[in-house]
């Protein structure tokens, strides 16, 4: 028998263990702050809940069991599927809007030897039965400013840029597909090649090969809706701009941004998305934004809103001071009462350490350093 | 912010730093490498290292380095990775995936599974997953050609250049499955925080290309 994790699991020994502790206490502080109560939901749900909320459900990421009734059962892979779910049962009587957060472990089949987790550890809020974004994206910069950062981007789009333009475009739900994975992807030689297909008229054509490439402050904004051939996307920019300058006003100028040619990766985002980006880490540590229909396919159609940190990326790029000491008390067998006396009164500041030695006939005192 | 670009070596390498160097870059310490991995740039403030295909995707995903000239053959293989954009076509290191077979193999016309040895089985399962033709990937890692010659497979996905090989065995090209060229890639989040010094580099090789067409 070989003694090791499964594959795309790992041990987390004391120092980052009290690293990660540190960071979600300093992020869940804010959320507390905020007036997010924190739940927690089991590791395992049902299969069909899943099924129930995606569209599309990438399912060959999930890790599945079968349970005693033969159903599906899967390890939770994100937690705002199971925050729904309770919102729509144990939750369905509380007053609205419902403000939960968490902190939870969330799985994913990775292929072997890429270097990425199986397990990970997610830390963050849903807002449901709500329409108001501004709180929770103020929430989220906050909640970025505690994990005490240099630098970091929080960067809005919208689900809605692409797909209503593209409604009017193209008929084929494929090539509607397509063209978002390559605009999500900026993948820009084959989405010229993509829109040299059709017979598009050029302004029709100018929008969707530049919008990947609309990424920065408020200006991009102004060449979006120069480019926009429909009133719908015009009314989603100023949305997006009447955020920005809000934010702005409030202070958070030089850390937000926008990325129209983001674009969801989980199909329950029907509005607003942002995601996060710090140095060090190679792709987003905080994804979230507007998923109005997400609630309705559970039985109670509310508007909700919500966003996780990704607490691996995060920890490994988290400094803090982390030098802790240890008293020892050395004792001979004889002064065992007084020994466990001192130590007793000694753990009131800090922590101790017991060490029987028949050679000593006095107490001594030692300070050692933590590992 | 200083840039660090990982160039695949091999079949592309010269033809990359030909580019960097009529966009204006210093790479004579690339040239001239030595035993030296990472290799500063001696007019701009970024440096090289020289990497295989599938590193170089995998060096960029994570972060390493911020931007990476890699095959569109090697980016339609490496799917799962996703941390990236591919930005640029250099319209360099041209040629393409090609599906070709004995002729009396009767590809496209045979009742049944049919067997198809390659290197990218990714890129072969997509294509015939495509056409809902049902056949058995077997990878090969060595000289594709062969493997039709003596029977263990019925037709191969291959990279082809110049195509001489395959004519010099009698293999038939049956369809074009894509056109391949060395492709500009960058890390996501390395895009969103050293934009300014990225677009530099990728307006830089854009006008090489634009000198090249």
């Amino acid at each position: 028998m070989e003694l090791r994790t499964p594959l795309g699991n790992r041990d987390i020994l004391a120092g980052d263990v009290r690293k990660r502790k540190e960071l979600t206490s300093r992020i869940s502080q804010v959320f507390d702050r905020f007036g997010f109560e924190e739940v927690q939901t089991p590791a395992l749900e049902y299969y069909q809940t899943y099924n129930q909320a995606f569209a599309n459900l990438q399912d060959r990421t999930m890790l599945k069991l079968i349970d005693e009734n033969q159903d599906i059962l899967t390890l939770r892979m994100d937690m705002t599927v199971p925050i729904a779910r309770l919102a729509a049962t144990s939750l369905q009587n509380a007053q609205l809007p419902l403000r939960l957060s968490y902190l939870s472990d969330v799985w994913k089949f990775r292929k072997a030897f890429t270097g990425r987790c199986a397990q990970t550890t997610d830390c963050g809020i849903e807002l449901i039965g709500s329409d108001q974004d501004a709180e929770v994206v103020v929430c989220a910069l906050e909640a970025l400013k505690a994990c005490g950062l240099q630098t970091y981007r929080l960067e809005f789009s919208d689900a809605r840029l692409l797909e209503n333009a593209a409604a009017k475009v193209f008929t084929d739900p494929a090539d509607i597909r397509t063209l978002a994975d390559l605009t999500d992807r900026k993948s820009m030689v084959e989405l010229g090649r993509f829109l040299d297909q059709f017979d598009l008229p050029q302004n029709v054509r100018e929008y969707f090969i530049q919008l990947p490439l609309l990424d920065g402050g408020l200006n991009v904004l102004e060449k979006a809706k120069a480019l926009a051939f429909d009133e719908e996307t015009r009314q989603v920019l100023d949305s997006l701009k009447v955020l920005g300058e809000f934010l702005i006003e409030l202070g958070y100028g030089d850390n937000i941004g926008f990325d129209l040619g983001k674009l969801p990766h989980l199909n329950y985002y029907s509005s607003l998305i942002f995601e996060a980006y710090v140095p060090g880490a190679s792709g987003s540590v905080l994804s979230g934004g507007r998923y109005d229909n997400l609630m309705a396919c559970f039985g109670r159609d509310l508007p909700a809103v919500g966003f996780a940190f990704k607490i691996d990326p995060l920890a490994d790029l988290f400094e803090m001071e982390d030098n802790r000491t240890l008293t020892i008390i050395r004792y001979p067998s004889s002064l065992a009462i007084s020994a466990f006396e001192l130590a007793r009164a000694k753990r009131m500041e800090g922590s101790v350490r017991l060490v029987r030695d028949e050679t000593i006939d006095e107490l001594v005192l030692e300070e050692e350093e933590r590992p | 912010m200083s840039l660090r670009i990982a160039l695949t070596k091999g079949r592309l390498e010269d033809k990359t730093l030909t580019m960097l160097e009529m966009a204006g870059y210093g790479t004579e310490k690339v040239r001239n490498k030595g035993r030296a991995l990472v290799l500063p740039d001696t007019v701009h403030d970024l440096d090289y290292v020289l990497v295989k295909s599938n590193d170089c995707i995998t060096y960029v995903d994570h972060g390493a380095a911020d931007i990476g000239v890699v095959g569109k053959d090697t980016l339609m293989e490496n799917e799962e990775a996703s941390n990236y954009y591919e930005m640029l076509d250099l319209k360099t290191g041209k040629c393409c995936f090609i599906v070709a077979a004995l002729p009396e193999a009767n590809l496209f016309s045979k009742k049944g599974r049919i067997r198809i040895g390659t290197k990218y089985p990714h890129v072969a399962k997509a294509y015939f997953l495509s056409r809902n033709m049902d056949v058995e990937i077997i990878k090969i890692d060595g000289s594709v050609e062969l493997s039709p010659l003596i029977g263990l497979v019925d037709g191969i996905v291959d990279i082809m250049e110049t195509g001489s090989t395959l004519r010099a065995n009698g293999l038939q090209v049956l369809d074009t499955v894509a056109e391949i060229s060395a492709r500009v890639i960058v890390n996501k989040a390395s895009w969103k925080l050293k934009k300014e010094e990225i677009t530099q580099v990728l307006s830089d090789l854009k006008k090489a290309v634009d000198e090249n067409a």
